[in-house]
């Protein structure tokens, strides 16, 4: 859209008052030019208001695939930590397995078992748990 | 991920130092179960802040495609509004046509000039914005 124009019809309209024509022909006329230009005025305006609304638009788009990209990368990473958690589960759970079988026949350690209870809680129900509901942003 | 289990190592871990195994034991126990939550903390607490980012960003995304069609609507009623100003300049320059003719005599240079602003206000009319 053309701001020029509407400005070159605005001054136009002002200067039709100086016509010789009859002043109901002349009203009419003016009207018809003063409404168009204020339509046009406004389509140019929204025009102008879209033309900013879709640079932020693509602007909000290039954002979002940056972030995207961050968040999946920051998930590949935890998905790694939390294989190498796994390692250790099994590290730890080697480790009581062993001080268990020494232990054998000796008398029952309450702090001992709640160790190895806990253990065997977190290593069969945190770790499967972990992160599921997570899933790579499309 | 499960605060509680944590929680229940944790206790479990510092109740080590008070259990009757012997040093070497408690002291590999120990070590192994701290690197251990030291990790399950991590996390604990990357879960949490990944999961909210990742709500965060789906929400920004539903955003962005409500934008995506709030604007597409905008186009179309802004084309629709050309439409009608367009009509509106047609209307006006058949009048001007009218009077024109009508008044040959008077050789208004106004008129004149409103008349070639009319249509030259139509020709620049065009939206290009798309989505």
């Amino acid at each position: 859209m053309d701001t020029q124009s509407i400005k070159k019809l605005a001054d136009a309209v002002k200067g039709f008052d100086k016509t010789h024509l009859p002043p109901a022909d002349k009203t009419k006329l003016k009207n018809l030019a003063t409404d168009l230009a204020k339509q046009m005025g406004a389509a140019l305006a929204e025009e102008g208001n879209i033309g900013n609304d879709l640079n932020q638009y693509n602007a909000d788009g290039g954002q979002l695939a940056n972030d995207r990209q961050e968040l999946n990368d920051a998930l590949d990473t935890f998905q790694t930590d939390l294989e190498h958690m796994a390692a250790l589960w099994g590290k730890l759970d080697d480790a009581r397995a062993a001080v268990e079988k020494s232990q054998k026949g000796k008398p029952a350690d309450p702090a001992w078992h709640a160790f190895a209870e806990a253990v065997t809680a977190c290593d069969a129900g945190v770790y499967p748990n972990m992160s599921t509901d997570l899933q790579p942003l499309k | 991920m499960n605060q509680k289990c944590y929680d229940a190592l944790k206790a479990a871990t510092d109740d080590i130092d008070k259990s009757n195994l012997p040093d070497n034991a408690k002291t590999a126990l120990r070590g192994a179960a701290n690197q251990l939550l030291f990790r399950l903390k991590r996390g604990i607490d990357t879960d949490k802040d990944l999961t909210q980012k990742f709500t965060d960003f789906k929400k920004r995304q539903q955003d962005h495609a409500k934008e995506k069609q709030d604007i597409a609507k905008r186009i179309d009623t802004l084309k629709g509004h050309v439409q009608t100003v367009l009509a509106t300049q047609q209307t006006a320059q058949k009048q001007f046509d009218a009077y024109h003719a009508a008044h040959k005599t008077l050789k208004d240079q106004p008129f004149d000039k409103l008349s070639e602003c009319v249509k030259a206000a139509a020709a620049g009319i065009r939206v290009d914005a798309k989505i």
